[in-house]
């Protein structure tokens, strides 16, 4: 990847993909291997990025592609790589944030399925229904259903906490 | 809960000014050692394994009757089959990953592919070594017997020297054998593949 790409493509929107991928990995090793995952796919999709949507719903789908279908091959090589292995309950690197309330939110993400964490992670970063919808292939009423039952799961979860 | 998710969301990342992006040139470092750990232990438990299939011969030339001799001559033919596997985990092991990952992973790779051409002629060559001298013995041994009653199955008859079928068969059966577990354990190869195209494509950019 070239460094030019990275600086201006890449770099200005890190935080999309840093937001992202801490809610997909437990360990600080873990997210900094998805990190550069993103921005390496983020490098080799460049060219089938058309100008339709903008470049950071771009980043966006990537990021919650690349991290979904590594969280999910990870899950499947556990019995490969013992150094992977993690029990579903997050142990370790939980306090990365300064603020404590977004610690213990992220824990309660870090609870719920691939595909619930990026509906969510999409609706806090304030992307419309109809633009949720596009980005995991559903309807914008299903959306909408979806996320007020995971909102009624994380106040349940950083309640019982 | 007194804080909304959607403020805690917008509040935690108002305090979280810093957002440091992690460096990008581990990248390749962090999935060179995890294939190549996994190749490590993959050779690990392959030359443990060597034991048992040099042990196997001996009770198979027990079993057909032979002489313990025999048993004993088979071992002493398959055992390097251990020390083979052993000599090559360490040669892998032993690859100097101080330089850098590209020439780590590059050296990896031609060593697996001399590895593998190596046990390829291995598992060729090393069947009629070990069973040659075995089915002679055998054939002497029951010369006035059928080919039935060789193998504990008198109703069967035919020629003592069909027993020499066993060289082919076996020979194909281990090359076949060969094939397949190439086939299974290929996927650190294509990682390794992978990941170097990846690198010079990267390199070239």
């Amino acid at each position: 990847m070239s460094n030019d790409f990275y600086i201006l493509s890449i770099l200005p929107h890190r935080a999309i993909i840093i937001k992202i991928c801490r809610a997909y990995t437990n360990t600080q090793e873990d997210f900094e291997d998805y990190y550069q995952e993103v921005c390496l796919q983020i490098w080799r999709s460049k060219d089938s990025f058309k100008q339709q949507s903008e470049w950071t719903t771009w980043i966006y789908r990537i990021s919650l592609y690349v991290c979904m279908s590594l969280l999910k091959k990870k899950k499947n090589n556990r019995q490969h790589f013992a150094s992977d292995y993690l029990p579903p309950v997050v142990i370790e690197d939980s306090k990365v944030f300064i603020d404590e309330d977004l610690n213990m939110l992220y824990d309660a993400i870090k609870q719920l399925s691939e595909v619930d964490r990026a509906v969510i992670l999409l609706y806090l970063e304030e992307k419309p229904y109809q633009e949720i919808a596009e980005i995991i292939g559903t309807s914008p009423n299903n959306i909408g259903v979806r996320v007020k039952r995971i909102k009624d799961r994380l106040k349940k979860l950083i309640t019982n906490k | 809960m007194k804080k909304s998710i959607e403020t805690i969301w917008k509040d935690g990342f108002l305090k979280s000014t810093d957002l440091s992006a992690p460096k990008l040139n581990d990248l390749y470092n962090q999935k060179s050692q995890h294939i190549t750990d996994h190749l490590i232990n993959r050779m690990r438990k392959e030359m443990w394994l060597m034991i048992p299939a040099s042990i196997l011969p001996a009770i198979i030339s027990i079993a057909v009757g032979n002489h313990f001799i025999w048993a004993i001559i088979s071992f002493l033919i398959t055992i390097p089959w251990f020390f083979i596997a052993k000599k090559h985990y360490q040669e892998v092991k032993n690859i100097d990953y101080s330089d850098n990952c590209y020439k780590y992973l590059k050296q990896v790779k031609t060593k697996l592919t001399r590895i593998t051409s190596f046990n390829q002629k291995l598992s060729v060559y090393s069947v009629p070594v070990i069973l040659l001298p075995m089915l002679i013995y055998t054939y002497f041994n029951n010369i006035d017997k059928t080919f039935g009653e060789i193998v504990g199955n008198s109703e069967l008859g035919g020629s003592n020297l069909w027993i020499f079928l066993f060289l082919p068969i076996m020979t194909l059966f281990s090359y076949l054998l060969f094939k397949f577990f190439l086939r299974v354990g290929s996927s650190v190869g294509n990682k390794i593949s992978r990941l170097l195209i990846d690198m010079e494509e990267l390199r070239a950019v």
